[in-house]
Parts: C-alpha cells; sequence; structure tokens
C-alpha cells in the first residue's frame, strides 16, 4: 500500500471532449490538486515543474505518444519517479502486458466507468 | 483232331489275338500322342509337346495362306478359342479389322529375310474382347529352307498394359497439374541447389525454370539475409525435417524485393540418406501489405471508436446520476448509456473475433490449472449474479491442469455465465461442474433457463446469433460471444457445445485436452 497520500494528479488527452468527461467524473477527489494538459510535450513540462505524485496519461496521441512520454519521464532524474496510470483505447492483451513492462502502475481502458474512475484511480494508488 | 492239333490250334488264336491287341494298343498309344490340340510340324519330341501345352503363353502356328495349324493350352486360355474350333480357321480371327495391315507388314518383313519379330499388338479374343498382347513372330521353315508357315508365341499384356497406361496418365495429370499451378514446386539436392523448378517460378521470380537449374538457393536471397538462411536450413539437414510456412524475402530477376511463403519436405533414400528436399513456395507480398493495411484499419477503427465512446459513456454516466433530471429523462438517459455500454462490448467482440478467425489473436499457452481459471470467473460474475437475484451453484471442481490462456478461457468462462445469469429467472440456480473423461476436462454450466428454441439450437455458435424471440431480444448481448467461445476453445484444440430442454433449461459444456505431464 501508497504510505503517501495522493495530493497532485495530472491528466493528460489529447481529446478535449474526453478531457471534460474527465475533469467532471474526478470532482469527486478530495484534498487533491489536478492540472489537466493535452500532450506528451506538456505532460513531461508539468512533470518537471510541477511535480505531480500521480500521471493519468492517454497512450495514443499525435507527436509524442503515451510510450514516448513515459520513457522521457523515466529517462529525468527528477521525473524517474512519477508514478503513471496508462487511459487507453487499445485492448490487446499483448499490448497491455507490453504497457506494464514500461512501468506503469495500472491501464485504464477506454470507455471506463464514470462513476467508478475517480475511485478506481485512488485504489490503484493506494495499492 | 488229336489233343495236340486240337491244341495248337488255340495256341495259334491266342498269339494272333495277343499279337492283335498288341497292335490295337500300340495304335491306341499313337493316337493318344497324336490327339493334340495342336498340330505343330514335326512332333518329333513328346517332351516338346508337353513343355508346349503346359506353358501359360499361348503358343501356335498358321501356315503361309494365315490358316491356323496348331494351337496350345494356353492359346486357348489366351484367345478362349478351343483348338478344335480355331484350328484350321484363319489368323485374321486373332487380330482387330484395323489392325490387319500389321499382319501384312510382318508378312513383308518376313520375306526381306527376318527370322523373328517381337511386338506389342492388340488381338481378338473369341468373346470379341480386345486384349493386348506382348507377341514373338518365328518363321518355320522345311528341310529346305523354304518358308512353310510362321510360329507365334503370345503373352497376354493387357494387365500390364493397363497398369503402365494408368501410371503414364497419372504422370500426366500431375505433370499437368505441376505445370500450370501458380505455386512454384521445386527440388534442391542437400547443398540447396535447384534440381527442379516448374514454369511458375518465372512468374515469381522472373527466371526461366531452365535458369534456376543448377542454382544455389541462396543466390536468389538477398544478401544480408544470406547467412541467417544458411544457418536455418543447414538446420534442416541436420536434423533431416522440412518446414511449413516459412516466410522469406527474395530478390526478383529484376531487383526487387518479394516476401516468399514455403513449405519443404526432406527427401531420404531407403537408409535415412538425405537425396535433397522438396516443395512449393508462392508470393505473399501483397498478401502481407493488405493484412498490414487491414491491422492498421482494424487498430485504427479500434481507437477511432473508443475514444468518442469514452465521452459519450461518460456524459451520459454522469447525467444519469443527477439528482435534479425528471424521472423520464433520466430513464432515457439510462436507455442511452446502456447501449453505449452495449457498442463498447460489440466493438471488443468483433475485434477480438476478426483477430480469433484471422489467427492474429496471440494467445499464451501456459500450463495452467483449470480449477482456478474457473474459480476467478465465477467471482467475477457474482455481482452480475446478485444483481439479477441468481445463486452460483459449484457442483464438483477438479484439480487439474491444461495447456491454455487463462486469459481467454476466463473470457469463456465468463461468457457461459453471463449467458446462464441472463437467462436464469429470478432466484433461479446456476451450476457449474468439471468432469474427467479420458483425457479430456469438461467443464459445465447448467442453468433452470427457458432452454435453448429448436429451430435455433443449429445457428448458436455462429456469428450475431440470437434466438428472435422477445425475451431474448430483451437480454443484453452482442450475438458474438458464443462464436468467440467456439473459437477460443477450438484454439485450444478442444470443442464446445451444448444440450438443452425447452422449459427445463441448458447445459452448455466444454472439453479441453488434459496436460499429459499432470502431476
Amino acid at each position: 500500500m501508497n504510505q503517501k497520500p495522493l495530493r497532485k494528479l495530472l491528466i493528460t488527452d489529447n481529446d478535449d471532449d474526453t478531457l471534460k468527461i474527465l475533469k467532471y467524473c474526478l470532482q469527486t477527489l478530495k484534498d487533491i490538486e489536478i492540472k489537466y494538459v493535452t500532450s506528451g510535450e506538456e505532460t513531461v513540462k508539468e512533470a518537471l515543474l510541477w511535480k505531480p505524485d500521480l500521471i493519468l496519461l492517454d497512450v495514443v496521441m499525435p507527436k509524442m505518444d503515451g510510450i514516448t512520454t513515459m520513457r522521457v519521464l523515466r529517462l529525468l532524474p527528477s521525473t524517474a519517479h512519477i508514478a503513471v496510470i496508462f487511459l487507453t483505447s487499445r485492448i490487446e492483451p499483448t499490448e497491455i502486458e507490453n504497457y506494464f513492462k514500461e512501468g506503469v502502475l495500472d491501464v485504464i481502458i477506454k470507455p471506463f466507468d464514470p462513476l467508478a474512475l475517480a475511485s478506481n484511480i485512488q485504489v490503484i494508488w493506494n495499492r | 483232331m488229336n489233343f495236340f492239333t486240337t491244341n495248337l490250334l488255340l495256341y495259334s488264336v491266342l498269339i494272333l489275338t495277343l499279337i492283335c491287341l498288341g497292335m490295337i494298343v500300340f495304335l491306341l498309344r499313337r493316337l493318344g500322342k497324336s490327339l493334340p490340340r495342336h498340330e505343330i510340324p514335326s512332333p518329333s519330341c513328346a517332351n516338346t509337346l508337353t513343355i508346349i501345352n503346359s506353358m501359360v503363353d499361348a503358343v501356335y502356328s498358321c501356315n503361309l495362306e494365315g490358316i491356323i495349324t496348331s494351337w496350345n493350352a494356353g492359346a486357348e486360355k489366351i484367345y478362349e478359342w478351343p483348338a478344335a474350333e480355331i484350328l484350321g480357321k484363319s489368323i485374321s480371327l486373332l487380330i482387330p479389322p484395323e489392325q490387319i495391315f500389321h499382319f501384312e507388314q510382318l508378312r513383308k518383313l518376313f520375306s526381306e529375310g527376318k527370322n523373328l519379330i517381337h511386338v506389342e499388338t492388340q488381338a481378338v479374343k473369341k468373346t470379341q474382347e480386345i486384349i493386348w498382347v506382348h507377341t514373338t513372330y518365328c518363321m518355320i521353315r522345311d528341310k529346305n529352307q523354304k518358308t512353310v508357315g510362321v510360329s507365334i508365341s503370345a503373352h497376354d499384356a493387357t494387365c500390364q498394359r493397363k497398369s503402365r497406361e494408368s501410371l503414364q496418365q497419372s504422370e500426366e495429370k500431375f505433370r499437368a497439374f505441376i505445370e500450370t499451378t501458380e505455386e512454384w514446386v521445386w527440388e534442391m539436392d542437400p547443398v540447396f541447389r535447384f534440381t527442379y523448378s516448374n514454369p511458375s517460378v518465372d512468374k515469381i521470380l522472373g527466371f526461366s525454370s531452365q535458369e534456376m537449374l543448377g542454382q544455389e538457393m541462396f543466390f536468389f536471397l538477398p544478401e544480408r539475409m544470406r547467412e541467417q538462411i544458411k544457418r536455418n536450413m543447414q538446420k534442416f539437414v541436420e536434423k533431416r525435417g522440412g518446414w511449413t510456412q516459412q516466410t522469406e524475402i527474395w530478390r526478383h530477376k529484376n531487383g526487387t524485393e518479394l516476401c516468399l511463403e514455403s513449405n519443404g519436405k526432406p527427401i531420404l533414400d531407403a537408409a535415412g540418406e538425405l537425396l535433397g528436399f522438396r516443395g512449393t513456395a508462392r508470393d505473399v507480398t501483397e498478401k502481407l501489405k493488405t493484412e498490414k493495411v487491414k491491422n492498421e484499419f482494424i487498430s485504427l477503427v479500434s481507437h477511432e471508436l473508443r475514444n468518442p465512446l469514452t465521452s459519450i459513456h461518460g456524459a451520459l454516466g454522469l447525467m444519469k446520476q443527477e439528482e435534479t433530471i425528471a424521472e423520464k429523462e433520466k430513464d432515457l438517459i439510462s436507455i442511452a448509456y446502456r447501449n453505449s455500454e452495449r457498442l463498447t462490448q460489440l466493438i471488443n467482440d468483433v475485434l477480438t473475433l476478426e483477430k480469433l478467425q484471422s489467427g492474429r489473436l496471440e494467445m499464451e499457452y501456459k500450463i495452467i490449472p483449470l480449477r482456478e481459471v474457473i474459480e476467478e470467473a465465477i467471482q467475477s460474475s457474482q455481482p452480475a449474479a446478485e444483481k439479477a437475484n441468481i445463486l452460483v451453484m459449484i457442483e464438483a471442481l477438479i484439480d487439474v491442469q491444461i495447456k491454455g490462456d487463462a486469459n481467454r478461457l476466463h473470457e469463456v468462462m465468463s461468457n457461459l455465465l453471463s449467458n446462464a445469469i441472463k437467462y436464469s429467472s429470478p432466484q433461479g440456480k446456476v451450476f457449474i461442474s468439471m468432469q474427467i473423461l479420458d483425457d479430456q476436462v469438461r467443464v459445465l454450466v447448467r442453468d433452470e433457463g427457458p432452454g435453448i428454441p429448436e429451430e435455433f439450437r443449429s445457428k448458436i455458435f455462429q456469428r450475431f446469433a440470437r434466438a428472435d424471440s422477445t425475451t431474448t431480444r430483451e437480454k443484453e448481448g452482442t450475438g458474438l460471444g458464443l462464436s468467440i467461445c467456439k473459437n477460443i476453445i477450438e484454439h485450444h484444440g478442444g470443442k464446445i457445445d451444448f444440450e438443452s430442454k425447452e422449459g427445463e433449461g441448458t447445459t452448455f459444456y466444454f472439453d479441453l485436452p488434459i496436460n499429459k505431464k499432470n502431476p
């Protein structure tokens, strides 16, 4: 179980509508500061400057996808420790397994249950 | 007459009788010897006649006018003409009308001084059946070397001829297949030099069959591939083994590269020594390109459909929780939400099924305890069972190991459980059990639902198969679940089936091979 409480959560998705839904879904998370960005580049920037505890990261994004973003984060000493949950519409078990090999904390499949998303993130963090 | 005279007379009569009897016996014996089935000229030696008569081959003769003058038992058997009927008749009875000219040719050859002629020709039986005979014609000369006739020996070659013809026909048939097939059919010696190529190689690699002969296969591969493929091929030599569906990049005569899928088998002699390899290859370049495009399309569809669905599903899910919304709107939103869930499942199922059927779904086969997979699936289905007020009962679970993909088998079990729960009435029961059947394990999921209508049973494992009744339409589902289950079980070398009684319930079961190395 993670001893450290979740304080800062960074959410990345290049789809504006999905990002909006995510905002509504995560309103229930109390005492957690949430930031929303729409690209891999912005994710790395926010990770370096804002230092979130957890990043909910979309996998399929133009230019810099989730996997590349994750690898960049792991290469930078100040972001290497940040936990990442992938948000993906890919359902192939082999692909999901590969995500775990990259070192993600967990994978949330799209479309997700909007009512359970907040608690799912909390459960994954505490695990 | 005194006693002496009487005795002399008696003795004389006796002696005369004996002489007469002796002569009769002698004449009869002579007659017996010359009661032949034939009248071979100069039957001076009884042994020769015996030999000729005991021969399987036909031995007969004719004079220069073509009149048959002798006929042995073999001839009777082959031509089915009894000696008594054929002797004195023309040899033309034994020759098909269209082949009479052969006999004329023979006459000519003999007149040119030939003594012995061998031919394979057709002949006519008494029954008018045409047969093939190996025939040897030999001139018969008299003491003055004057030709007086022809002796003929013939062997029935119909069976040999037929088998030779059928072999030839079969060879021609297979040659035609090989020469016309689009597949490249090849043969190589043990050091991978081509010893045969059918004409298709021209279409595939741009080289003619002749150009291929004697060339090492590595010559036709791009340089960067040669070493690796040489190593691979060497393994086949060492193992005396073959290969199937091996895909390699080859070089066309015009310099372009193409992808060939090949199958090869070793050619071994009776002692097991490797004589070479024989096989086929086909160009799969276009097929692979199409597959790549298809994969990309499926991946795109999967992603592009799921992204908007995420928004729709999320928005509806949040809205239906709103307390300020009126009951009617809430109901409508719930319908939309349920159907967005169904659409998600449909996309998942279509993708899974497509991959299963095209063989692109990667299975991760491991030795797994089947009981654990079943238990996990039962546990996952508990919320749905509780919601529907159904009791899932475990009857008998057995510890058995199988070789399989745990995730996919979990999917099968969840699907069967979900169906059983869906089609059970509230407060109904679903029973789970396992059985061992020889080297197979059977998993059964039994419900007490309405059963499957008779007319629908044959379609149950087909895609989008759902019994078209109000009851089943009310049940959620994509109609792909059982088709997916069937594909997964068959990928595992097992089978899936069901038993159903309308009004009493249905039992779905699947059988899987038990791992032989079970402890």
